[in-house]
């Protein structure tokens, strides 16, 4: 009857009680004798590796499964990546066509290529990595709060660039937009491969004109994002590098500089519905006219539209509605006209600030007799 | 202990007796409506107090009383005549005195001169408040009914958002105001004085904070201000008013209000043209003084919570002392 006795629960628990024991000591000489070599020079051993490397899997599918993609074809989304990327993500991860950088060589795991493995995964997927970052990899989290809108763009990026292996990557990053003695010098330079400069318009839509905008809400804005109160995963990182010197230089240089001419949107109607809104306001929407306050009459903190790119404005809309702007006092204000905007509103407004010069002393003028005219 | 009990019954008496009085109690009536629907909440109450003691002595005689009474009790009579009969009948008079007596606000309404028509329509959550002049212009106000005392005023009821009840206990019974239908109220102050009113029909988070005030003038003194107010706002003395009036222009207040002979002409919140002279601020929320003004700009909504204004935090402290010295001047 000896299977008997090896059923008696005495023993089991005796059994278990060693086993637990001598496995709490074996993990404590493990870790305290530091016999496990963290050194980024070696991999793992090949089991962790797999094991790490499924547990990562699994937990990015589990978790971007429920993430919906927006259009990420819009105007202006792979040339924002693009030119994120160039600032804050080619530090680790190679360039397209590039080899790995010879620091970034060093680390372990080694930053992916994204041409190729990244942009094999779905969109939601690189959403959720860029925007959470992965542990114990390296890669950081988004830094700015409730900007999904910007994390989307590095996604858009990478995608195209599954799609397009060798893609013109100095054009889509902006580097084509400066003069090539430039591209490692001032930040007033390192604008320009996003912003209106140098004769050239603005990197795609969804990046704000700033020529001729108001010296004090650009100022007011380069501090909010140093400050961490505007949040922006692209901008927060650019306006803390910079001295409060240079944040006075660029606003007044930007203010001072004379805006491009846009293209214009075709939608007459659309336009004509976003001006009557933006000199009238919606009264049954509780929506006050935008020219209240965006105008050459209103506080110099506030700032002009006229000329404004239609993407920007119609993203930042509704980044407001989505609460992604309303930690500024200013902010605040805007986000209780924002969320009273419908969509069409939203696109309406947005091609009639687009569809007026950006002129300084000529695009608010017109709107501000005819808002005055009734 | 007797002397204890005496003095706590005389307490509640007074404390009772005060909640009587006061600018916005209905038994307290001043006007014309009010005062039938007191006669008619007392006439109702000593006829339902005789009947409730009528009521206990004939239950106290039944139980204790003697042989007799329970004989009479235990007929038919007592059911035919107290129980049918008498009820029929009373509650027929009743009925009957009822309508004669609030039909007397019909002939009242149609018996208004005319000249002044009110309309105050219920927001969320404050009141605007029209008046309609003889002449065919329009005044526009907020938060305050002024009424010429000793006739009948005609105000019409409306909402565009929910449903709202406008009532001022002291001058007449409640009406609601709902969407889409237009209901009237003819108000009649019987002397010159102010009563309190409020939003009677739960509207939302801040209903409780959506109040008014009525003034009764006499009709020289009402003739006076209605022209006041039907005049565009005053120039502003003095170089903080002055500097308030820019900031105004300035940060967008003249997109939803109003100051007329200014930019200004949003329509979306309170006219303000004449702000300073209201009796209260935010719907009969905050007295009307600078520190008010300054509290509102900034503060709003804590004060009430999910109205329609944004806060503006972006001024400094002397900005808002400037913005109250202006808005408080607009007389």
């Amino acid at each position: 009857m000896r299977w008997r006795d090896l059923l008696d629960w005495r023993r089991i628990a005796l059994t278990a009680g060693a086993l637990t024991a001598i496995a709490i000591v074996a993990a404590a000489i493990f870790v305290f004798t530091g016999i496990y070599n963290v050194s980024a020079r070696r991999d793992h051993f090949a089991v962790v590796t797999a094991l790490l490397a499924l547990t990562r899997e699994r937990s990015i599918d589990a978790r971007s499964a429920r993430i919906d993609a927006p259009d990420l074809a819009a105007d202006g989304m792979v040339e924002l990546g693009a030119a994120h990327f160039e600032g804050g993500c080619a530090i680790c991860h190679p360039r397209p066509g590039k080899m790995l950088d010879a620091i970034a060589q060093g680390m372990l795991p080694r930053p992916v290529p994204l041409s190729r493995g990244a942009a094999e995964r779905p969109a939601s997927e690189l959403f959720w990595i860029v925007k959470n970052g992965l542990k114990y990899t390296g890669m950081p989290s988004w830094p700015g709060e409730r900007r999904d809108d910007e994390v989307w763009a590095v996604a858009a990026f990478i995608k195209h660039l599954g799609k397009q292996p060798t893609p013109d990557y100095a054009r889509l990053a902006g580097l084509t937009r400066l003069p090539a003695e430039r591209r490692n010098a001032q930040p007033l330079e390192q604008c320009g491969r996003c912003h209106d400069a140098g004769g050239l318009g603005t990197h795609g839509g969804l990046v704000p004109v700033l020529s001729g905008q108001r010296e004090d809400y650009l100022r007011r804005a380069l501090q909010e994002y140093a400050e961490g109160v505007r949040p922006s995963g692209i901008m927060e990182p650019v306006a803390d590098a910079l001295s409060p010197q240079e944040i006075d230089a660029l606003a007044a240089h930007f203010s001072a500089a004379t805006p491009v001419e846009a293209t214009l949107s075709p939608d007459v109607e659309s336009i004509a519905r976003g001006e009557k809104l933006a000199t009238a306001g919606d009264h049954e929407g509780g929506v006050p006219p935008c020219l209240a306050c965006h105008s050459d009459n209103g506080a110099r903190m506030f700032p002009r539209l006229a000329g404004q790119n239609a993407a920007y404005v119609a993203g930042q809309l509704r980044l407001w509605q989505n609460g992604g702007r309303d930690s500024t006092s200013w902010g605040k204000i805007m986000s209780v006209v924002a969320k009273r905007l419908n969509e069409q509103q939203i696109d309406d407004v947005a091609a009639y600030f687009a569809s007026l010069a950006g002129n300084p002393n000529t695009g608010d003028g017109q709107a501000r007799q005819s808002r005055t005219a009734p | 202990m007797r002397r204890a009990w005496r003095a706590g019954i005389a307490v509640s008496a007074c404390t009772a007796l005060a909640g009587c009085a006061g600018v916005q109690s209905a038994l307290d009536a001043s006007g014309a409506e009010a005062s039938r629907i007191q006669v008619l909440a007392i006439v109702l109450i000593v006829f339902c107090t005789l009947v409730f003691i009528g009521t206990a002595i004939i239950a106290a005689l039944a139980l204790f009383g003697s042989e007799w009474w329970r004989r009479v009790f235990s007929g038919e009579g007592l059911v035919v005549h107290a129980g049918f009969i008498f009820p029929a009948v009373a509650l027929a008079i009743l009925l009957f005195y009822g309508l004669v007596l609030m039909g007397m606000g019909g002939d009242a309404a149609n018996g208004g001169d005319g000249d002044l028509r009110i309309t105050v329509t219920g927001k969320r959550w404050w009141w605007r408040v029209a008046y309609m002049m003889a002449d065919g212009r329009s005044v526009e106000s907020a938060n305050e009914l002024r009424i010429p005392a000793g006739r009948p005023v005609k105000v019409t009821l409306l909402s565009d958002d929910v449903i709202h009840s406008f009532w001022a206990p002291r001058l007449a019974g409640k009406l609601d105001m709902i969407p889409g239908r237009v209901n009237t109220l003819t108000l009649k102050a019987g002397e010159p004085g102010i009563s309190r009113g409020q939003c009677a029909e739960y509207c939302g988070g801040a209903h409780a904070l959506m109040s008014f005030f009525v003034i009764a003038l006499e009709e020289a003194e009402f003739d006076a201000w209605l022209s006041n107010e039907a005049s565009p706002a005053r120039e502003p003395q003095g170089e903080a008013a002055i500097r308030g009036r820019l900031l105004f222009a300035q940060s967008g207040c003249g997109g939803c209000h109003a100051v007329r002979g200014t930019a200004a002409a949003g329509s979306i919140g309170p006219d303000l043209t004449h702000v300073g002279s209201r009796h209260s601020l935010g719907a009969a929320t905050l007295p009307n003084d600078a520190r008010a003004f300054a509290r509102w700009i900034r503060d709003n909504q804590h004060i009430k919570p999910e109205n329609l204004m944004p806060a503006f935090e972006i001024f400094s402290e002397e900005q808002l002392s400037d913005l109250a010295a202006y808005l408080e001047q607009l007389r």
